[in-house]
């Protein structure tokens, strides 16, 4: 669990973490806003492990997660924005998924 | 035909910054692409917006203006964008799922460093990450570990950590260092570095001292593991005695230095050299940045790791030597506005092999014990791995060929060098003549849609 050391911008924007509103400060990147609701974990390998991000940094790709339906996003990369639909990305990475977002 | 750039630079940190500067300053069309969406890199992460940069001391204040500066000083800024295909005279990234071609007449990588990868048990565990990583959640969020935490490993950035936990009050159960007792003894062979930059090193002595005032620090921890308990997760270490604790924590964050990031120069495949004391592998590239590619350079930690100040310095050097290149700057003009950053550099040169040996990694942490995970990607054990490498894999590529390291969506970052490790300890070889595992574009992940949609060259002109 973290806390919030810094003051509140009180500008803030709503995502979706598994279909649960999340309140969090504009700017903050993905990988941060769901540190607590996701329990630390963000995917599960393809073995089955819970993972969670690991550099915050776009180094490691623990925090691959689908956003607003794109699977193996960069959390720690990308910024939060109003109504974004953020989803644990589970084992395997679904391709056909994909090709029916892009289709 | 489509523009051509005089500069592109990838990295907007302290080094990619300062090159811009200079460069923008002299006239030539200048575009920095990075990956975050603000200027700042890692170590001023966020500086330009941050609520936290009054109150994470000086050296990350000192970012503001920095950042400042570059974003009014006529460059063009692109974040959030990804490279993933580089060559002397072209880049290519990724930005909000489209990609871009651009061209330039001289490309400089200053794309940084990464907290060194020491695989351990229980470090793929959620709860566990890079001591960096909870400091870019402190810079560019404003967060911080509920706690308990225990803060393991060795170097500076340990130190500031515990210092950081102790003063927005973070409870701390430990703070193992992993360092050994003995590397005081070899830097203390270079101590007339410290009268080169005083000021720096009465700080580090500073940190360590509230370090050590304020938390519970185990000088000498080695054989760390983490598992999973009932209260969140448990450290496992032994002392320098050999007695076995555990420690209970609901973070555990690990440091053990900070080494380049090569990937993006080996799929360039410049030459590189191995730095035998930090054991890692760095760009070989001459002071004004030059690399062994005409048109390529490089700035800041990815070609030695010497902090904030050099890198600014360095990437100052740079974007010099790049005006000389292009006609903007005489040879004597060069080297007049040199000056002030050969300085800056000399200086930071003289500190520097004291703390090379002082913060230098423990050899036993380097060769992961059997169950720790080696290749988060792939989820491959040391082991596992380690049964590859003694039935005959003499070569990183080798080892990724016979069992897949390296072949996840990190693309190597995280294993790559521990593999190495292990295959120099198994075999005896040394790591300088060990290849690293090629690099081959995309540098990440990349949807086949957002290759097909980009525009090809030809349709560009």
């Amino acid at each position: 669990m973290f806390k919030q050391v810094s003051e509140s911008t009180g500008k803030t924007v709503t995502i979706y973490f598994e279909g649960k509103p999340v309140q969090v400060e504009e700017g903050t990147t993905v990988a941060a806003a769901v540190l607590d609701p996701s329990h630390g974990w963000t995917r599960t390998s393809h073995g089955g492990q819970q993972r969670g991000p690991y550099c915050q940094m776009g180094v490691c790709h623990e925090c691959l997660m689908n956003i607003d339906g794109v699977p193996n996003q960069q959390a720690c990369l990308t910024v939060v924005a109003e109504g974004m639909q953020v989803r644990r990305q589970n084992g395997v990475p679904d391709f056909h998924q994909e090709d029916k977002n892009h289709g | 035909m489509d523009k051509v750039w005089d500069v592109i630079i990838v990295g907007a940190g302290p080094a990619g910054m300062c090159t811009a500067i200079q460069t923008a300053k002299h006239g030539l069309s200048t575009l920095v692409v990075d990956r975050q969406t603000e200027p700042g890199g890692q170590i001023f992460r966020s500086a330009g917006s941050s609520s936290m940069i009054g109150k994470l001391g000086k050296d990350y204040a000192a970012g503001l203006p920095l950042v400042k500066q570059f974003l009014n000083c006529g460059a063009q800024f692109e974040p959030g964008a990804n490279v993933w295909d580089i060559a002397p005279d072209r880049v290519y990234y990724s930005q909000q799922g489209h990609s871009h071609f651009v061209r330039a007449r001289q490309v400089v990588l200053a794309t940084g460093a990464m907290e060194r990868p020491v695989p351990l048990p229980g470090w793929t565990l959620p709860g566990v990450m890079g001591s960096g990583a909870s400091d870019v959640l402190l810079k560019s969020a404003g967060l911080l570990p509920e706690g308990p935490v225990v803060l393991c490993g060795n170097g500076p950035l340990v130190l500031q950590a515990a210092v950081h936990m102790h003063e927005f009050n973070v409870p701390v159960s430990a703070v193992l260092l992993t360092g050994r007792m003995g590397n005081i003894m070899h830097a203390m062979k270079h101590a007339s570095g410290i009268l080169a930059r005083p000021g720096y090193f009465l700080h580090g002595v500073n940190m360590a001292a509230k370090t050590m005032l304020h938390q519970k620090c185990v000088l000498g921890a080695h054989d760390v593991s983490i598992s999973e308990s009932e209260k969140g997760l448990q450290v496992h270490y032994a002392t320098r005695s050999g007695k076995h604790r555990k420690l209970d924590a609901s973070t555990v964050l690990l440091h053990e230095g900070v080494i380049p990031e090569t990937r993006i120069t080996r799929l360039a495949r410049l030459r590189h050299a191995w730095d035998q004391k930090q054991r890692y592998w760095h760009v070989d590239a001459d002071k004004w940045g030059q690399t062994s590619a005409p048109g390529l350079r490089t700035a800041g930690d990815i070609a030695t790791v010497r902090g904030a100040a050099a890198a600014q310095a360095e990437g100052s050097l740079v974007g010099l030597d790049i005006c000389r290149e292009l006609g903007q700057l005489s040879l004597a003009d060069r080297d007049r506005e040199a000056l002030p950053f050969l300085r800056i550099i000399k200086r930071c040169q003289a500190l520097q092999p004291f703390l090379d040996e002082y913060f230098a990694p423990t050899p036993a942490m380097l060769q992961p014990h059997p169950d720790a995970i080696v290749c988060r990607c792939e989820e491959l054990t040391a082991g596992h791995l380690g049964e590859v490498i003694r039935e005959g894999s003499y070569s990183p590529n080798g080892v990724k060929a016979q069992a897949r390291p390296g072949m996840g969506t990190c693309q190597g970052r995280i294993c790559g060098q521990a593999v190495a490790e292990m295959i120099a300890d198994a075999h005896g070889l040394s790591m300088e003549n060990l290849p690293q595992y090629t690099a081959q574009p995309p540098l990440f992940p990349l949807r086949l849609g957002e290759l097909v949609e980009m525009p090809s060259p030809s349709e560009l002109m």
